[in-house]
């Protein structure tokens, strides 16, 4: 432990690391900043220049004024929301982990199933958000949230599933060969190689996931009517409040932002050997 | 398997036996148990034996199925008739002692998140879950140290594999093979994918190994000067299908060093094994 303290505050030292902020990092940053002022200035103005209806086509200080003015309903609705996602997202995580590991271990079980795999992840899940409502309000109507939970699960876990399938699968032959000759069982192999190498794919598959979760609880929310930051936006969509539609999407996007941020932060510390970056490296 | 008679009485003699590794009529068919219609004969009627403490290294064109004789050794592949013996059991037997044999590849396999020390420890962690090798862990923990000055990598125990250069990572792997001490080292072009400075040292440091580990070792190459300097027999292979086409004795002094390639006998034996190289195809 105290040897990587160590090399990591080399890494910083030295400026070759991943937690060094060096020039080059700086400048992408300050770059991709003055590329949003600019993309914000360009909103206003064109709004501005072309004297558009701010009720139908607000500019960006509309939206941020609407969202300071309805930010206690957001606040309020964000909860359940959040926690739909959160856990939905989670749950996916867990399951797409718990599923991959038997059909990596099993060849047959791969080639029965991925078929069915592929052909589900390649399908508009979102599509299937009514049927989803439709049969949790048949199991209970007064937990009809419930379907939000269930929307996010549905729409994160295959994506998740097959990036955890790829990541256990990718060891190259040599170190296959390599575990074969010293006799290891297939949990061992798991537990030596197929998981961490399986990481990178793995948080890969977390950063879209979340998003996808993300979409899953709203869209549920959207149709199922159910309270929270979904069915909020519907209702301003309803009411053609634009500007509000446009700050609960800001505040959404803000959150699912967040949250792929954080995702990262632990790939980086998790991932030690390998160089990985918000913004690159390379 | 119907040999189990001739099984037992190979373990009975295991004693009178010189063979560390040996095949026995060997062939390799590709397909042969599939429906396709088109299979490849990879190896055909392969006699080989390597003697306890010996260096031989096969070299042929590539396609002539050198990993192959090699991955029938280690027990990766299955021979589709004859049979592959490491101390006189059969390698495919449940009697077969995985911890007799290690194995090098063309690639280093090293695990980029275990340091070095615990690259070289996973094969024993392994065999020792599985009731394969019986000695303390902290016996192997002092021969992982004895291993890592060894190969020349003293002070790099901690390190991690992406901080080493690709001779000192083959040299992680080279300990790897050696932690639990088998008595024989399959090792397929090990040093292929080194610059040719470096192939050399490492050349060197693997006699230097050799001679105080006293392994039998099987090294599979395609550099035909690699395997003068290296070994005590050359086995050439022909291509498709894949036969023992010549062993040629290399009469070379031992322990040889630098000028040993300046030698008059060297160039002489490494033009012979060049011109008949070039006869074969």
């Amino acid at each position: 432990m105290i040897g990587n303290a160590v090399r990591k505050l080399g890494n910083g030292i030295t400026g070759g690391g991943r937690f060094s902020f060096d020039n080059d990092r700086l400048t992408r940053w300050v770059l991709s900043g003055f590329g949003l002022v600019l993309l914000l200035a360009f909103w206003e103005a064109v709004t501005t220049v072309l004297s558009l209806n701010p009720k139908y086509f607000p500019g960006p200080m509309g939206v941020v004024n609407e969202l300071i003015r309805i930010w206690p309903a957001i606040v309020a609705a964000l909860p359940n929301t959040l926690s739909a996602a959160l856990v939905g997202y989670l749950l996916a995580l867990a399951l797409s982990i718990v599923i991959a590991i038997p059909l990596v271990a099993s060849d047959r079980l791969l080639n029965a199933l991925m078929p069915f795999i592929i052909g589900t992840n390649t399908v508009p899940r979102i599509a299937m958000t009514p049927l989803v409502i439709y049969w949790v309000s048949f199991y209970s109507v007064s937990m009809l949230y419930l379907a939000n939970y269930v929307m996010a699960v549905w729409v994160a876990f295959f994506p998740m599933l097959i990036a955890a399938i790829d990541g256990f699968r990718s060891i190259d032959e040599d170190t296959e060969n390599m575990l074969e000759v010293y006799g290891a069982t297939t949990w061992q192999e798991f537990k030596y190689v197929r998981f961490k190498n399986g990481l990178p794919f793995i948080f890969d598959g977390m950063k879209i996931g979340f998003v996808l979760a993300m979409i899953g609880a709203v869209v549920g929310e959207f149709v199922s009517g159910t309270f929270g930051i979904g069915s909020q936006a519907a209702s301003a969509i309803g009411r053609t409040s634009i500007a509000r539609a446009f700050a609960i999407v800001l505040v959404l996007g803000l959150i699912s932002t967040g949250v792929v941020l954080i995702v990262y932060l632990i790939e980086s510390k998790m991932i030690f050997w390998r160089e990985s970056s918000i913004m690159g490296d390379e | 398997m119907n040999n189990k008679i001739e099984q037992q009485s190979r373990t009975d003699d295991a004693e009178s036996v010189d063979h560390t590794i040996s095949f026995d009529s060997v062939d390799k068919v590709y397909g042969a148990d599939a429906v396709a219609e088109e299979s490849v004969v990879a190896l055909q009627d392969i006699d080989l034996d390597v003697e306890r403490g010996e260096f031989v290294s096969v070299v042929g064109p590539s396609g002539c199925g050198k990993t192959t004789l090699l991955h029938m050794a280690a027990g990766i592949l299955e021979p589709t008739d004859g049979s592959v013996q490491i101390n006189g059991v059969d390698v495919q037997s449940s009697q077969h002692e995985r911890k007799e044999v290690g194995l090098v590849f063309q690639h280093p396999v090293a695990l980029e998140w275990r340091t070095v020390r615990k690259n070289i420890m996973l094969p024993v962690q392994i065999l020792k879950e599985n009731g394969a090798i019986d000695k303390d862990m902290s016996h192997y923990e002092d021969r992982a140290d004895e291993l890592l000055s060894l190969v020349g990598l003293e002070g790099f125990g901690d390190a991690y594999p992406n901080e080493l250069s690709g001779g000192m990572q083959q040299r992680v792997t080279i300990s790897q093979s050696l932690i639990y001490n088998p008595s024989v080292l399959l090792m397929d072009e090990p040093f292929g994918s080194l610059d040719a400075m470096t192939k050399d040292e490492l050349n060197l440091e693997l006699l230097r190994i050799w001679r105080e580990t006293e392994k039998t070792i099987l090294f599979i190459t395609h550099d035909l000067d690699e395997a003068v300097f290296l070994s005590d027999r050359v086995v050439v292979l022909s291509p498709r299908p894949g036969e023992v086409a010549d062993v040629i004795d290399i009469d070379l002094d031992r322990p040889r060093g630098e000028d040993t390639r300046g030698s008059t006998r060297f160039v002489e034996l490494s033009a012979e094994l060049h011109q008949y190289f070039k006869s074969l195809q």
